[in-house]
């Protein structure tokens, strides 16, 4: 059965507003701070097999509403689901997420009495045990330390709520409150997704939306493969380093050989380092969900990111590395390397197509938690901050300055908020001079925060890549590598990306964190963008004239001004935009 | 001095409404506008009542409320002023930042996203050595000689003419900002400022930045707009003072005081329109409704539940953001000219892109050649092939619509062109509908219970589909769809909103400290209505404690008495656990209440439209039919001759069985098979599905 042009696109719509409406109603009714204003949560929708049919909220949650549902059914078969049932996990090795505070949930949706799909939705958790307050801990050296491990299970049991899960779970956090409000909120949104695809296929017959499901996902399929045949054959290879586990400073290699022939294309991780005994490595699922969010970005952003795309790529991830680790490897740091396979995808793909890829995004992301002896309202509140950096260049603009790439997330949380909630003063937040790779188009701009610690606290960071940059693209050059410096009894040294420490009042911590790679050469920038940058501060005079080969200086007002290019001669064309 | 005029300037015309209140006569106008100077539109409005037959004179008029939507272009369109903005230093990241949101659908994976370039850019930008602390203490003082070398830096290299001041914490101390404002005062006195701590004194840096940017970039446009507009209207002959703009938030304010104020009028137009859907939701008894007004690119959408338009501080326009409160209106890139097309992979897409008004449609015959959801209106028989469109300045031409449908959609399709016609239509209304619901099912209403207030031209054509796929209960059209904004602008009162951050947990907060920042608000707030001409004993003020729970990055306006003491704390926390329960659907009874903001909202009541009363009932008589024509309604009914009506010819009381076609000059409304519509008292059409 073929549903028609016109049913087709209507039920498209229908399946992309539910979930949104499961977001929306995520984001409303959800307890804590991470999943109100922080937005680190989202939802899906799955056929009966657990195939995504869509996803709304973080693009890297894909790929793990599918492992999740294949955990489900592993566990229960078809036939040991009910209506009225619920399912949650937090395992990453079993229930599909990328790391223990993440904690999925889906419903089953019955018609007529038959399993067709589920709702899902992935949100992160404040605290679920583990070592360290948030269970995401440098420290960590088994999946067995980073908080209670739920399989996937059934939460609600034909319609009840199972209580003695809601009180084992609630008996291992450190917030239990959030974490069941939060858990209680992702139910609900999921119970609407499955109501509302009840009505659709009540409106629109079972057979027509089961079809249209199947349609679906083979157009995603079909412009996909259409996007990759209008890219050249070829293979390309991308080396990068993640600066280490925490434990030793040894580099880990994530090593990548794209082959794309014809309408489809193998990622191969062969050549990634082992497994690390510190949190480096990250579950495929989560990775996969980035090389997906990289490729689509290159090859067409508009397609619907659901089943039909996963099967034009080959994936190697060889078992026992970095990139596919075993249980029970601790994975709680998965963004520094979920980032840098982004970036390796984006790298491979730029090597075959400059003009349609994005020069390498700013690393250095990851997390700053801060934890007081007391707030300012007395309790014991973690101060949790999500870094920026800036996306890289492409052949049509300059990168998005201060943004988290890989989302394209704004993060930042307000200095007032900040101040008025916890004892610490942030003395600078500023655009970071010079931090963007240059280029015909250069990268984002990256920033400058700065924080003064006003009582004793427990710092655990885990941002990513204070040794390793990114590298520019097509001509373009690489940005400075992001850094943390500590000032501490009048001394300053610089800090490992992964460290936990206890610093005193009136610590400052500066965080430097480096923007975009930049696209194309960029001697052939135009010369009137490079004065806006000086103008702007985001480029400095200094690497106007060295970079760029524009010299320029101050007018008798002080406003600045192009004095003369110092370009090489002939066949450089200043374009002008 | 009887009547009342409105006056809502929209892209392609600027309509004007007026009311005489001892005779209940009124009247509406179309006139094109002029959008290098849209009060040249208005005098040639005021000049057309003149003109018309009847008593109208100018010096007649006591009441004047007026639309504008020249601060809205201004940002659009990056038009305002050369505008510089000081901060505290070592802060220049706040405004590029900005704060915390997730992307929409697929910008996620967008490679060339872009956020919209500031209004302000750095270089234009200066850092003031200042500090302050959270709780107003100064960590570093502000040096006069130090603001003035910045102010002179910025006038020589930028040649500014509007300033936007915005220092860390101003909202707990506003005399480093009062400082700066003294000094462009003394020395650049024709530069325009706005301080946020006087615009918008709450906590959140960013989002107080971007609304004091926004305010300070439109700021001498809309005031030079304004003088033109007043001298305008006294040339005219107008001689009342009683001279009213709309703001974002359905309230109005006086000319004058909307000089100081340009920001609140960013929303000046659609805010008018949802005050229309809340007044036709009072006179026919639907409390809950949404407003759906569909214009040639977009449609605006917003909810009105139990009788009140839903309000938000995370507004904005092209992506810059304001927070001061404004109604919440959606809007969704689809409208009657929206652009239909088949892709790549055989699909067929509607929109998001428009053909506006120029080409327009195909039918238009101004060289558009991509069909558009009028064409497909047109194919489908709801549109009168013989009517004219665009105010009545354009034939339409049924042929040239048809072949471009049959050629470009219905063809690949394999379908006929009337099926595909149809299929346009529903996946317009698919892509309407979807934020509809999504408005609604993400804050948990059920649809079952609301009514669709169709407005715009083109409304009550697609309100029924929608409607009837939504399961909503009914569909409201009032007399005069096509202007519903300009019916906004005299049902309304004079509304300000004063908010004032103090931060601080309420359980130990000195409620001394509560009724002295309350006191200071009220005070703000008579001084402004005393500049607006408002005898004090006309006002009145409704007082808020915006409160949340530690830790949380909103909050919830809770009434608050006059005089608070301590004994009323627990019921104020009773009532937020509430109002929290009722919003968010659920409570956290045991976590610390924190008071945010103080707010004031001051009130004058103003004399307002009352809707004349329809045509008597019939007494046994027929409904007079007007003619009839074939129309498709696909799966709802196919190919049907339809009778059509002419909406003045309607009585109360009247009912129609459909299907059925309802003419008038600016609009037409679609009565789908197996519904009905009965006509009200006051001429609204309700439409309902038995």
């Amino acid at each position: 059965m073929s549903v028609d042009a016109i049913t087709l696109e209507i039920i498209a719509n229908r399946f992309n507003e539910i979930q949104r409406i499961m977001k929306h109603r995520l984001f409303r009714t959800g307890y804590s701070t991470i999943l109100r204003e922080s937005f680190d949560g989202g939802a899906g929708l799955t056929d009966s097999d657990g195939n995504v049919i869509g996803a709304s909220g973080m693009s890297i949650h894909t790929r793990p509403y599918a492992c999740f549902v294949a955990g489900i059914l592993k566990a229960y078969g078809k036939q040991g689901i009910d209506e009225g049932d619920v399912f949650i996990s937090n395992d990453p090795y079993k229930g599909g997420v990328a790391h223990s505070p993440d904690m999925a949930v889906a419903t089953p949706v019955f018609v007529g009495g038959d399993l067709i799909a589920f709702c899902t939705s992935i949100a992160h958790k404040a605290d679920i045990g583990g070592l360290a307050p948030g269970s995401a801990s440098p420290d960590s050296r088994s999946i067995f330390h980073e908080g209670l491990l739920v399989p996937p299970c059934k939460f609600y049991q034909a319609g009840k709520m199972v209580d003695s899960v809601r009180m084992i779970l609630e008996n291992n956090s450190r917030t239990p409150r959030l974490l069941i409000g939060d858990l209680m909120g992702q139910v609900g949104c999921t119970r609407v997704g499955a109501q509302l695809i009840t009505e659709l296929c009540e409106q629109e017959g079972i057979g027509t939306i089961l079809s249209a499901i199947e349609q679906l996902m083979d157009s995603s399929e079909q412009r996909l493969r259409e996007a990759l045949k209008r890219i050249p054959d070829g293979e390309a290879t991308a080396e990068n380093f993640l600066d280490g586990d925490g434990i030793v400073e040894r580099p880990v290699r994530v090593a990548l050989r794209a082959v794309k022939k014809g309408d489809s294309i193998t990622l191969d991780f062969t050549g990634s380092d082992k497994q690390t005994a510190g949190p480096a490595s990250a579950v495929v699922q989560a990775l996969e969900a980035a090389a997906i969010a990289a490729l689509l970005s290159v090859a067409d952003y508009t397609i619907t990111n659901n089943e039909g795309v996963r099967r034009v790529i080959d994936f190697v991830f060889p078992e026992g590395t970095v990139v596919n680790p075993t249980h029970p490897t601790p994975v709680n740091s998965y963004i520094p390397i979920s980032h840098l396979v982004y970036n390796s995808v984006m790298e491979v793909m730029g090597k075959l197509v400059p003009d349609r890829a994005a020069a390498d995004s700013g690393l250095g992301l990851g997390g700053l938690a801060i934890g007081y002896n007391a707030t300012r309202a007395g309790g014991s509140y973690v101060h949790y901050e999500i870094m920026v950096t800036g996306t890289g260049g492409t052949s049509r603009v300059d990168g998005c300055s201060a943004i988290m790439p890989m989302l394209n997330f704004e993060s930042v949380q307000p200095i007032e908020i900040v101040e008025s909630e916890f004892p610490v003063r942030i003395t600078e937040f500023s655009m970071l001079k010079d931090s963007c790779g240059a280029g015909y188009h250069r990268g984002g701009v990256g920033i400058k925060r700065e924080y003064e610690l006003l009582s004793d606290a427990q710092v655990v960071s885990r941002l990513s890549q204070r040794r390793h940059g990114s590298k520019g693209l097509a001509g373009g050059k690489a940005p400075p590598v992001s850094r943390t410096v500590l000032l501490e009894d009048g001394e300053q040294r610089e800090l490992p990306g992964l460290i936990r420490f206890a610093a005193k009042a009136g610590t400052r911590i500066c965080l430097e964190q480096s923007g975009g790679g930049g696209w194309g050469d960029p001697l052939e920038r135009d010369p009137a963008a490079v004065l806006t940058d000086v103008g702007d501060g985001f480029v400095s005079v200094e690497s106007a004239r060295k970079d760029y080969g524009v010299i320029v200086e101050q007018d008798k007002a002080g406003r600045y001004v192009i004095a003369r290019l110092d370009r090489p001669q002939g066949g450089v064309q200043i374009a002008s935009e | 001095m009887s009547w009342m005029i409105g006056v809502d300037t929209g892209g392609t015309f600027t309509d004007v409404i007026a009311l005489n209140r001892d005779t209940g006569d009124l009247r509406t106008l179309k006139v094109s506008s002029t959008p290098r100077d849209p009060s040249q539109a208005i005098a040639a409005g005021i000049q057309g009542l003149i003109d018309a037959p009847g008593d109208f004179s100018a010096a007649d008029v006591s009441f004047f409320a007026h639309g504008t939507t020249v601060a809205t272009n201004a940002v659009i369109e990056r038009k305002g002023s050369r505008t510089g903005l000081l901060i505290t230093e070592g802060t220049n990241a706040v405004y590029i930042a900005r704060m915390s949101r997730q992307p929409e659908g697929y910008e996620a994976m967008n490679p060339d996203l872009q956020k919209p370039a500031p209004l302000v850019p750095l270089s234009k930008t200066r850092e003031v050595e200042e500090r302050l602390a959270y709780d107003g203490e100064v960590l570093k003082p502000l040096k006069q000689e130090n603001v003035l070398a910045q102010l002179r830096d910025l006038v020589e290299k930028e040649n500014i003419e509007s300033l936007a001041v915005c220092f860390l914490f101003s909202f707990m101390r506003s005399d480093h900002e009062k400082a700066a404002l003294e000094a462009v005062r003394k020395e650049f006195p024709n530069i325009r400022v706005s301080l946020s701590s006087d615009l918008l004194p709450i906590v959140r840096e960013y989002r107080r930045l971007s609304t004091t940017v926004l305010d300070a970039y439109v700021g001498p446009t809309l005031d030079g707009y304004l003088r033109r507009l007043a001298k305008g209207l006294a040339e005219a002959g107008l001689t009342t003072k009683q001279i009213f703009i709309m703001q974002s938030n359905g309230g109005l304010m006086s000319i004058d005081v909307a000089s100081s104020n340009p920001v609140q009028t960013l929303l000046s137009g659609p805010a008018a329109g949802v005050i229309s859907g809340k007044y036709l939701g009072e006179i026919t008894g639907f409390k809950n409704l949404v407003t759906f007004d569909v214009g040639g690119t977009s449609t605006d959408v917003a909810t009105i539940i139990d009788g009140e338009n839903e309000e938000t501080t995370l507004g904005g326009i092209a992506g810059h953001d304001s927070s001061v409160p404004m109604s919440e209106i959606g809007t969704i890139g689809a409208g009657g000219g929206t652009i239909a097309r088949i892709s790549k992979e055989g699909r067929l897409l509607v929109g998001p892109e428009s053909a506006g008004a120029d080409p327009g449609p195909v039918c238009y015959r101004k060289g558009g050649v991509e069909p558009t959801s009028t064409d497909a209106s047109l194919v489908l028989g709801f549109l009168d092939p013989a009517s004219s469109l665009g105010g009545g300045n354009v034939k339409i031409d049924r042929d040239s619509a048809a072949q471009a449908i049959e050629e470009q959609i219905a063809k690949p399709l394999a379908l006929s062109v009337e099926e595909a016609a149809h299929g346009i239509v529903k996946i317009l209304c698919s892509h309407m509908e979807g934020e509809i619901r999504l408005r609604l099912m993400s804050r948990g209403h059920s649809p079952k219970r609301f009514a669709l207030v169709a407005m715009g031209g083109a409304g009550p054509m697609y309100a029924s589909m929608v409607a009837k796929s939504l399961g909503f209960q009914a569909v409201l059209v009032p007399p005069y769809p096509g202007l519903g904004s300009a019916m906004g602008l005299i049902l309304t009162d004079i509304r300000h909103t004063y908010l004032q951050s103090r931060p601080g947990l309420l359980e130990t907060y000195d409620t001394g400290v509560i009724a002295k920042l309350f006191g200071d608000l009220c005070a703000k707030a008579a001084a402004e209505a005393e500049t607006e001409g408002t005898p004090l004993d006309d006002l009145r003020f409704d007082r808020f404690l915006e409160l949340r729970y530690v830790g949380q990055g909103y909050e919830l306006p809770i009434p608050c008495p006059e005089n608070l003491s301590d004994s009323d704390k627990d019921e104020l926390c009773r009532r937020f656990h509430e109002q929290h329960e009722k919003v968010f659907g659920h409570a956290a009874t045991d976590s610390p209440v924190e008071l945010v903001n103080c707010r004031v909202d001051s009130i004058a009541t103003l004399p307002k439209l009352q809707l004349p009363k329809a045509p008597a009932a019939r007494r046994g008589e027929a409904i007079p039919q007007k003619g009839s024509r074939q129309v498709y309604f696909g799966d709802a009914g196919g190919l049907a001759e339809t009778p059509v009506y002419e909406r003045s010819a309607l009585h109360q009381g009247d009912r129609i069985l459909g299907p059925a076609i309802i003419d008038q000059a600016d609009s037409t409304t679609v009565l789908l098979p197996q519904q009905t519509l009965e006509v009200d008292g006051y001429g609204n059409l309700i439409l309902r599905f038995e």
